[in-house]
């Protein structure tokens, strides 16, 4: 029986081809996107999930406050780990590791720079269950100057052969290889190599590591924050009150006795200003997909290694819901050809009934048609799937996979939502043509009265109105996102970043708190080169602005303001072409330019009230400044932030932790920027022994603030191409369809006179009339959509009426094309034939 | 086999109602060959779709082997109808996509009849209406009087008590046609009951009796022998 069923789908599905192939094509469009969309959200859902223990792994978060700054980070004083294991019975292990930014690694001489390295204490693997390729993980970081690879690390330094026992050098230290690790799936922690080392168990102070605990089974998660919690601000205080670095102004600070944590913690408020100071435990599984923000001041492109990127819940929901609703559009499809060609299948349906099929058999036999239809879209699907995903891993610098080699739940997971996708698509688009296929008379089905194009009308003009709202919305976003970005990309952020080659220095061999500017071997050579226009120097720049927010004080009542501090050297405004709206910019010609002098801009002078602002004293770093220019505002922060104050100095006094090792170099005109640069990386190499010069051009910098918008871009042209071929496909069927049914029509209209273009409009009008009522139900849709997405810029472009009529124009240009082509032909033919055929 | 007794059907649009059938009474004997005459639109082949349980009637009795039916539910009647009625229509109703060998052997596929008994029971019936040399073709390759050949082949091949054939002869040219009367006779001669619609007087001479009808009622019955 079940034989017959697939036979008869088969022929079904052939006989009828030429609408079936439009539905099945635009089905596995649909399930293309659904399955790219299935790999996202697993992948996403996978993060840490390889971690045997991970129920049981929590990281620990601090938050505090003082004066009305707010902190939440998942930074902890060292001797707190050490203490809970020690301590606590509900802890089993604790570890904690500190990142190392980039690092130098040399081999063989061969020196370069490595991210995501991290320093740990021995227990890190025993918590975080990466699986060992080489190496043995109860020893790995047992003993100091050990270090751990990734399989990739390990195999970029050492080829794919066993690196243990061999040595390296990192940071100028020497390092023995212990271990290779797997990286079975993603993590929240994104770590290259892991160095061994011990942390300060004595030290409450300084919040600096990072923290997990391992919690023995059934540990009451509430007593231990509480615990844990007490001891932190007990010990902190304590800490507090010793530390010989911290003047305290009262003598009561030094003289109270600090007994217990409510006693530390009135203490912490009182004399330190530290308020709520709270404890949290972070189960790591929740880690990636969490909606907590750190409420930090530091900028996440700091840190590589740890997840930051808090919010990765919002894209999961977003694109659960886009790849719902684009498989929804595609079901529809497939529904309204299966329905159409249920609707001319209704005699053999007829003569299946009166040669004895019952009811059900009859639904198995559509169900089985559903089922084969869409078990082909589902075959093509993984096809056009396998391009996406092709597509956005090069354009939006993903790493999705198809079949994880290492994690292979997450494979079998994605077979499961497949089968699934498929069963449901197939109830879903085969039960209402097997519904109509029973409810009617055998007698009424063998006269083939439902083979009316009239029928169902309704419900497909809705669903063809459904299908261009949701492509309409997809358009309207393309046209906003793209104009967005293309505001971002040509207006004048008003400064020049072209020409502009940005040297990162941050590891020149230099005292700690010492400027570029006094790298003087290196800065008078560049200085006499003739390629060079003009040279600075900055701690930050354009691309990565200011996080450094200080208080400023200023005028006779000493009014604060929160500014955003940079130290720049000479030459800072020059080389990036900024403009002096009052004032001038730092000079070699007064002396005390380098003491004690502040540049400020147009936003900061503005917030101060100070028209003439020039000559000014401001407070702030802990120092008296007097204001000797006003920098015009610029968008250092690209246009998703407003300009905020800013303050410049030339900050020379130890202790100041602005250090200018960024170099900024303007080129000449004239002169080949490529020919120049190699030129200054032949000079970086004789005359700067710390490692190769880490370079980059300032536009490239600046332009990776609109990097994800530029991704966004991507991803949303692909949808809105997706959602408009399946809606195109959908009406093409439709009208294929339709056309059928009135060639008779169309035949006498032809005899009694009609011209061509009057039967491509008669048969056109319709479809144009349903996109016309779409475009006026998706632009209010995708106005309020694009509105709240714009609210992300300070700088925006305004949505203008041309946009809606635009997405409208497209879609009535499709929907004509993809129609007309159904209705020419129509209306070509000779109307004796279609006559005779009826 | 058959006794209808006092049958009335309408048919109703929004506005109008029509009597279809209108007070009929009729009567089949197993083994008869029963042909019904009438002009356009008296009912005939609603009588015929009611006797063949495709249609209900509006009021009146059926019986059906002294059962009555008239009340019967869509799978009752699905059940009778497979196991003891076949159909031969005039515009043939053969599945297009199914060869002449499957559309035969639909009925047994639906009445789960194993598969070698299947194949065993269509090829007899295909030799006996002699079409067995095209059974794999499909029935928009053959000629009208093949088609219908099939079609007799399909409405025998569960072996019916009864046969009930509309217009089956209406689309054929005379020598088609008489070959498929032919047929039925000799299923008739078999021991089928047959009820045919058909507008030939000759072909109604094949039959044992001739049921007039007009606007819904009969209005004469003859014998032909």
């Amino acid at each position: 029986m079940i034989k017959y069923y697939f036979k008869t789908a088969w022929r079904n599905t052939w006989k009828n081809s030429q609408f079936t192939v439009w539905g099945i094509l635009g089905l596995s469009l649909g399930m293309a996107v659904l399955i790219t969309i299935l790999i996202y959200i697993n992948r996403e859902h996978s993060y840490d999930r390889w971690n045997e223990q991970l129920s049981r792994v929590y990281r620990i978060n601090t938050e505090s406050e003082w004066g009305n700054n707010y902190e939440l980070t998942s930074f902890s004083p060292p001797a707190l780990g050490w203490y809970m294991q020690e301590h606590l019975p509900e802890v089993d292990l604790s570890t904690a590791f500190r990142e190392m930014g980039e690092v130098l690694v040399k081999i063989e001489d061969e020196p370069f720079y490595e991210h995501q390295a991290i320093v740990a204490d021995s227990n890190f693997f025993k918590i975080f269950s990466y699986p060992f390729r080489y190496g043995n993980i109860d020893f790995a970081l047992s003993r100091p100057d050990q270090v751990v690879l990734s399989r990739a690390t390990a195999e970029k330094w050492f080829g794919p052969a066993d690196p243990t026992g061999k040595t390296v050098e990192i940071n100028k230290k020497t390092y023995t290889v212990s271990g290779v690790f797997e990286k079975p799936g993603p993590s929240h922690l994104d770590i290259h190599m892991c160095l061994s080392t011990s942390f300060d168990q004595n030290n409450w102070n300084a919040r600096v590591l990072t923290h997990y605990v391992l919690l023995k089974p059934n540990a009451n998660l509430q007593q231990l924050r509480h615990k844990a919690e007490e001891a932190f601000v007990y010990n902190f205080a304590l800490g507090q009150q010793a530390n010989p670095y911290i003047k305290h102004t009262k003598q009561e600070a030094s003289e109270t006795t600090i007994f217990s944590a409510e006693t530390a913690s009135k203490w912490l408020a009182e004399f330190m200003g530290i308020k709520n100071i709270h404890l949290h435990l972070e189960s790591v599984a929740s880690i990636h997909l969490s909606p907590m923000t750190f409420g930090w001041s530091d900028s996440p492109a700091n840190h590589p290694v740890l997840d930051f990127e808090k919010g990765n819940h919002v894209p999961v929901l977003i694109f659960s819901i886009i790849g719902t609703l684009v498989l929804l559009l595609a079901a529809i499809n497939y529904a309204n050809i299966a329905i159409a060609i249920e609707n001319t299948q209704a005699k053999n349906t007829g003569i299946r009934k009166v040669v004895g099929a019952s009811k059900s058999q009859i639904i198995w036999q559509s169900l089985t048609s559903s089922f084969f239809q869409v078990s082909i879209a589902l075959i093509a699907a993984l096809v056009f799937s396998y391009f996406i995903i092709r597509y956005l891993n090069k354009k939006m610098a993903l790493e999705l996979e198809f079949w994880n080699n290492i994690a292979q739940t997450t494979n079998w997971q994605l077979v499961g939502q497949l089968i699934l996708t498929g069963l449901v698509v197939t109830l879903a688009s085969g039960l209402y043509p097997a519904f109509i296929a029973t409810r009617f008379k055998s007698v009424r089905l063998l006269s083939g009265e439902l083979q009316n194009g009239q029928r169902g009308r309704g419900i497909r003009n809705t669903l063809v109105v459904f299908q261009f709202v949701v492509a309409l919305v997809f358009i309207i976003s393309l046209v906003v996102v793209r104009s967005q970005l293309d505001f971002m990309k040509n207006n004048d952020p008003g400064f020049d970043t072209e020409q502009v080659l940005r040297i990162d220095a941050e590891r020149v061999d230099m005292d700690f708190f010492a400027n570029l500017d006094e790298h003087h071997a290196l800065m008078n050579t560049l200085r006499a080169m003739p390629e060079i226009k003009t040279l600075g120097t900055s701690h930050f720049y354009p691309g990565k602005p200011s996080h450094s927010i200080q208080p400023a004080a200023f005028g006779r009542t000493s009014d604060t303001l929160s500014v955003r501090a940079n130290w720049v050297g000479l030459g800072y405004f020059e080389t990036l072409g900024i403009d002096m709206a009052q004032g001038r910019t730092f000079s070699e010609a007064f002396a005390r330019d380098t003491a004690n002098a502040a540049i400020i801009n147009q936003t900061a002078a503005l917030r101060m009230g100070l028209t003439q602002p020039v000559g000014e004293q401001i407070s702030a770093l802990g120092m008296e400044y007097r204001i000797i220019g006003v920098a015009q505002d610029v968008h250092l922060s690209g246009y998703q932030q407003a300009i905020e104050p800013e303050l410049y100095v030339i900050g020379t006094l130890p202790g100041m932790t602005g250090g200018r090792r960024q170099l900024l170099i303007r080129f000449q005109d004239g002169f080949a920027a490529q020919r120049s640069l190699e030129k200054i990386k032949t000079l970086w190499r004789d005359i700067e022994k710390s490692g190769p010069m880490r370079y980059a051009w300032l536009q490239d910098d600046f332009a990776k603030l609109i990097d994800k918008y530029e991704k966004l871009n991507h991803l949303v042209t692909l949808l809105s191409i997706i959602s408009m071929i399946i809606a195109a496909m959908g009406i093409f069927a439709i009208s294929a369809f339709l056309t059928q049914k009135r060639i008779k029509e169309i035949g006498i209209r032809k005899v009694l006179g009609a011209s061509v273009s009057s039967i491509v409009a008669m048969l056109s009008t319709d479809f144009v009339r349903l996109v016309l009522i779409a475009t006026v139900i998706a632009s209010p849709i995708g106005w309020w959509a694009m509105s709240k997405w714009l609210e992300d810029f300070a700088y925006r472009i305004e949505m203008e009426w041309w946009i809606f009529a635009l997405a409208g124009s497209v879609a009535i240009v499709v929907a004509l094309l993809t129609v007309s082509w159904q209705a020419i032909r129509a209306a070509m033919a000779n109307p004796v034939d279609s006559l005779r055929d009826e | 086999m058959i006794k209808i007794t006092n049958l009335q059907k309408y048919y109703r649009t929004e506005e109008v109602e029509t009597v279809a059938l209108n007070n009929l009474t009729i009567h089949v004997k197993e083994g008869e060959f029963v042909a019904v005459m009438g002009p356009s639109g008296c009912g005939k082949s609603t009588l015929l779709n009611i006797v063949g349980l495709l249609d209900d009637l509006d009021e009146g009795s059926y019986l059906f082997n002294n059962i009555e039916v008239a009340k019967f539910n869509e799978r009752k009647r699905s059940d009778l109808r497979k196991h003891n009625i076949g159909f031969v229509f005039q515009s043939f109703n053969l599945i297009d996509e199914l060869t002449v060998f499957e559309n035969v052997e639909l009925p047994l596929v639906y009445t789960n009849v194993p598969a070698a008994e299947r194949k065993r029971r269509v090829e007899e019936v295909l030799e006996k209406v002699q079409i067995m040399h095209r059974r794999n073709h499909f029935p928009q390759q053959l000629s009208g009087g093949q088609q219908q050949r099939v079609a007799v082949a399909r409405a025998v091949v569960n072996t019916p008590k009864l046969i009930l054939a509309d217009e089956p002869t209406g689309n054929l040219d005379s020598n088609n046609g008489n070959e498929v009367m032919h047929l039925l006779t000799e299923l008739n001669e078999a021991g089928t009951t047959i009820v045919m619609v058909t507008h030939s007087e000759h072909d109604a001479r094949f039959a044992d009796r001739v049921i007039r009808m007009l606007d819904g009622q009969v209005i004469m019955e003859t014998t032909t022998f």
